[in-house]
């Protein structure tokens, strides 16, 4: 599916510094949007994700999801259990053995009966991605999706990115990893 | 809205918090056990029933209003600022879905919490002394207080959602004191005075007043629409934010 992403006039303004974009179009199925630390390729996102307020315009007509790069986890509940409960508060929750499908794909079904606390970083990072590919979405916003992965991590990462129909807009500073799988780069 | 509720306590509760909860229950109830009075004489007890009542009614109050306000801030605070959770849900649904779904979990724990500690103050007095019965269950000043953590539940959400800071929750408990200290108890409502009422319209307070008994100042249906004006303030608050991990 074809995806189109217009920003016009970008601004936002912070306490001590104003992010402003110039205008661009996202058309790629994978696009990267690269950038320094402060550049706004978070703020970016956030904003097409209907999360901050902006100055300008941005169109876009399909439904996105936004993964950011932390969030908390809750104490005392298994993985399974957790992503579960996420997915039940979805409009459209996807059923248990795409849960299943998933967590298997980024290798955590031994993990699953897991408190999701003792996970590692890399095992939480995994689940942040999971969590996020579960929603139904026409484009995934994943915001340094990569920070806290191992090899084989990127790797699953990666050809999932290949293998899916979807459209993914990433944010990344590790642009050489992503690079070869981007239709399209974004700098900032 | 159920299973956003459903997350909600997931995030809120944790075996550590059910064991300090259960703490703070359990230290209520050997203060409330000491104000009853029950080691003194029966017959003394029964001899001076009005004095003791009346003391274990006011030392009991003000000890739950004060365990009830520092409640509301312990589960905001676990709620808003220890699990930053929201960006989570706002993928899924709308900002305003998560916002009254979360204040209502908030509400339905703070609510339950306080009846606990309610019937704790009741069933000590009625099973331990002689000058507290059935008779005496009072469901309205048991609504009263339900209203009183209602509202400082949601000055802290407000607070908080407004400032984004831990420190601005201090404002609030520091509005309750002057609100405690400021509104004099055993007096006739009209007599209270000009600052006590402005400060009692937000920093609701629970006292006992000669010609009603305990009751807030400007009495329930004033509470409600207060809580009901700041519930909506946190919406339209949270809803024109920028919502950030």
């Amino acid at each position: 599916m074809n995806m189109k992403i217009e920003i016009y006039d970008f601004s936002k303004q912070y306490k001590n510094h104003i992010v402003n974009i110039d205008d661009i179009v996202i058309n790629g199925r994978v696009s990267l949007i690269v950038g320094q630390n402060g550049s706004g390729k978070s703020t970016l996102l956030k904003a097409i994700g209907g999360i901050i307020k902006y100055g300008g315009n941005i169109e876009c007509k399909d439904k996105v999801c936004y993964m950011d790069e932390f969030f908390s986890y809750p104490s005392d509940i298994k993985l399974f259990d957790f992503l579960k409960l996420l997915n039940s508060t979805s409009i459209s929750p996807k059923k248990e053995e795409d849960i299943s499908k998933l967590l298997d794909y980024f290798n955590l079904t031994d993990k699953q009966d897991d408190d999701i606390q003792s996970l590692s970083k890399g095992m939480k990072a995994k689940v942040n991605i999971i969590q996020c590919l579960l929603e139904q979405a026409d484009i995934y916003l994943l915001d340094e999706p990569l920070s806290g992965l191992d090899k084989e991590g990127v790797e699953l990462f990666k050809n999932y990115i290949l293998k899916s129909k979807n459209n993914f807009v990433i944010s990344t500073h590790l642009n050489d990893e992503l690079e070869d799988l981007s239709d399209e780069v974004i700098y900032l | 809205m159920r299973s956003l509720i459903l997350l909600h306590f997931q995030y809120l509760f944790s075996w550590k918090v059910f064991y300090i909860t259960s703490l703070i229950l359990l230290l209520a109830t050997i203060c409330f056990l000491y104000f009853s009075n029950f080691y003194l004489d029966y017959d003394l007890l029964l001899f001076n029933k009005q004095y003791y009542s009346e003391e274990y009614y006011f030392e009991s109050i003000s000890l739950i209003k004060i365990i009830v306000v520092l409640f509301n801030m312990f589960i905001v605070i676990n709620s808003f600022i220890l699990n930053k959770y929201d960006l989570l849900l706002i993928s899924r649904r709308s900002k305003k879905e998560v916002i009254i779904s979360k204040t209502l979990s908030l509400l339905i724990i703070n609510n339950g919490f306080s009846i606990i500690l309610y019937l704790l103050f009741l069933v000590t007095g009625m099973f331990l002394t002689p000058y507290m019965n059935i008779s005496k269950l009072d469901l309205s000043l048991l609504g009263d207080i339900l209203i009183f953590g209602s509202i400082y539940q949601m000055i802290y959400i407000l607070v908080y959602v407004a400032n984004k800071t831990i420190y601005a929750l201090i404002l609030v408990i520091v509005g309750y004191f002057i609100s405690d200290i400021v509104t004099d108890s055993f007096i006739v409502k009209e007599n209270v005075t000009s600052f006590s009422k402005i400060l009692n319209v937000v920093f609701v307070n629970v006292n006992y007043y000669t010609n009603e008994g305990y009751s807030m100042l400007f009495g329930k249906t004033v509470g409600i629409t207060v809580f009901i004006l700041l519930f909506f303030c946190v919406v339209l608050i949270y809803f024109n934010r920028d919502i950030t991990n």
